[in-house]
């Protein structure tokens, strides 16, 4: 701005450099690869999930995460049906390993938990649900 | 299915009703304007309703629904009644082709969502472990929501989300793990809807829609919603409040400010991290507004009291955080053998957000828009995105330090999703900063071309 009060060589009439136009464009071409790039690799993700998630059967599904830490089904289910809705339940089970936060048996615990919902976990009660890892 | 959006239905329908009495829309015009707004407005109060409620034996299904819906739907029109009319225009059509891309992505990522199975260890043994027992209960019971065996499950978190689940159950009338997932994914629509309505007086609709896009496309954004954790969820509803307090910020409009409340309330009772997210922004909110101080202490108070019933269940059950406390921050011997941990903490975590497989290229962007605005003059905006986001990359990091796992796997394990907040945040503030670098820029080209043609 000095420049062209001082006596600036450049012709009057001559638009000045617009770097509000310079710097949109920009920031559009940056937003535009962003959501491009992201299309096409969710796209994938999403197709992988559709193809994997859509052909388990019911009970599959039933039993997804309990598959996904390796337990076996049979044990949980047969002591679900004796089950009634708040009924009291404690839970046997060997330690186990030990993950990186938890041990095998704390992880049987938890499912066991999430699974037998609505009756109530406790420490001690009558009613036993015994799992052994194989 | 036709429950669960019936029921979404009712919650968009609250939160529709809920705009007059936060300032949002002081006539049916602005109500229109603004409508996008509502769906997240919607589904924030009804979790905060009914996870209030779930702490004094009250469910809240269909009649709950219906109740707030109506009652939210009567004020709107008795507060609205007489004020000026919205007219017919053309939309625009930038706005049309965003919408449809809107609606195609929905569609596209509802395909997954309708068959992903519950299998995530979180989204079970936390969020929908306790949404099932809210289901079934009627409300937070203490025989699992501070039983000794159920500890694993964060009992100490709050119930925003498993109320929501709850609410979601009791419409279908049964524990569908399947369906829940759809849930989510709708917090992804109403989450863009409202930063649209946001900004959208603001900002250009193209760089507008092309950052909601890209914020929406974002690898890890599907990717975490699908696990059914409740990161994501906080992370959408905290941007939507960021988005509004950097509103509030440039235009100190007061219904920007009662929004962003509405949103941090949601995102304290949604997770633990959700108060050091908010304290974030509050801490970065007074750092630019200080001046503004008395309604930032109302907009502070109304989340602290929103947040005080669920604490005051925590603290009368002795529940407490399994993974850290930041009492431990005061633990000299533990933090001085951990010390070390921080800074890898947060390259770690630097690195996670800049990934451009989970998140695009929405941080470098923020960043840059952040210099830009502050090169080109503005001051308060980009320096309130950059004092929350630094305290939050801070403090996230100074829970590796404090926690008393071995650092090297719980950092692994929640690197990826802890991150999402900061992420989600500055890419709702983004558009913001390019309209204040915009009209920056323009402001000093007029100037130039006046200077020139004198």
């Amino acid at each position: 701005m000095e420049g062209r009060l001082q006596g600036d060589p450049r012709p009057p009439g001559r638009p000045p450099v617009r770097l509000t136009f310079v710097a949109a464009v920009v920031l559009v071409a940056a937003l535009a690869a962003s959501a491009l790039l992201s299309a096409n690799e969710v796209r994938r993700h999403v197709a992988q999930a559709v193809a994997h998630d859509s052909r388990l059967t019911p009970v599959e599904r039933q039993h997804a995460a309990g598959d996904r830490l390796g337990l076996d089904p049979a044990p949980f289910d047969t002591f679900r049906l004796e089950l009634r809705p708040r009924e009291r339940y404690a839970v046997d089970v060997p330690p186990g390993g030990k993950g990186p936060f938890i041990t095998r048996g704390a992880v049987v615990r938890a499912y066991a938990a999430f699974y037998f919902l609505p009756a109530i976990q406790v420490g001690r009660a009558e009613r036993v649900f015994r799992y052994r890892f194989r | 299915m036709a429950a669960l959006l019936g029921a979404n239905a009712l919650m968009l329908v609250s939160g529709l009703g809920l705009m007059p009495l936060l300032g949002v829309a002081r006539s049916w015009r602005l109500l229109l304007f603004r409508c996008g707004l509502a769906y997240l407005c919607g589904i924030v109060l009804v979790g905060i309703v009914s996870a209030h409620l779930a702490l004094v034996h009250v469910e809240f299904g269909w009649i709950g629904l219906g109740l707030l819906a109506a009652l939210s739907l009567g004020l709107c029109a008795w507060r609205l009644s007489g004020t000026e009319r919205p007219v017919w225009r053309r939309p625009d059509w930038i706005d049309a082709a965003g919408l449809t891309a809107l609606v195609a992505l929905t569609i596209d990522f509802g395909r997954a969502f309708r068959v992903a199975p519950l299998n995530r260890y979180d989204a079970w043994a936390i969020w929908a472990l306790k949404g099932h027992a809210l289901y079934a209960f009627g409300w937070a019971d203490p025989a699992v929501f501070a039983g000794a065996t159920y500890r694993f499950a964060n009992l100490d978190y709050p119930l925003l989300l498993p109320s929501l689940e709850a609410v979601d159950f009791r419409t279908m009338g049964a524990f569908d793990p399947r369906l829940l997932h759809v849930q989510f994914l709708l917090f992804l629509v109403a989450a863009v809807l409202a930063l649209f309505a946001l900004m959208r007086d603001r900002v250009p609709s193209v760089v507008l829609w092309l950052s909601l896009l890209a914020l929406a496309l974002a690898p890890a954004v599907f990717d975490q919603l699908l696990t059914a954790y409740a990161d994501l969820p906080l992370a959408l509803v905290f941007g939507v409040g960021v988005g509004a307090a950097g509103r509030w910020v440039l235009t100190n409009e007061r219904w920007a400010l009662a929004l962003a409340t509405l949103c941090f309330a949601g995102a304290l009772l949604t997770k633990n991290e959700g108060s050091l997210f908010v304290l974030a922004v509050f801490l970065g909110l007074v750092a630019v507004a200080h001046a503004r101080w008395r309604v930032l202490a109302v907009a502070a108070a109304a989340d602290v009291l929103l947040l005080l019933p669920w604490r005051i269940y925590v603290h009368s059950h002795h529940l407490h955080d399994i993974n850290y406390s930041f009492g431990d921050s005061f633990d000299y011997e533990h933090v001085r053998g951990r010390f070390g941990v921080g800074p890898i903490a947060f390259r770690t975590l630097a690195g996670q957000m800049l990934d451009p497989q989970h998140w695009g290229l929405l941080v470098p962007i923020f960043v840059l828009l952040l210099v830009a605005s502050l090169l080109t003059g503005a001051r308060a905006l980009p320096f309130f995105a950059l004092v929350w986001t630094v305290v939050a990359w801070l403090g996230l990091s100074w829970i590796y330090v404090i926690s008393r796992y071995e650092y090297s796997s719980y950092l692994d394990s929640t690197k990826e999703r802890v991150v999402a907040s900061i992420v989600v945040g500055g890419a709702a503030l983004a558009p913001l900063l390019a309209a204040e670098s915009w009209a920056r820029l323009s402001a000093r080209d007029r100037g130039r071309a006046r200077i020139g043609a004198g």
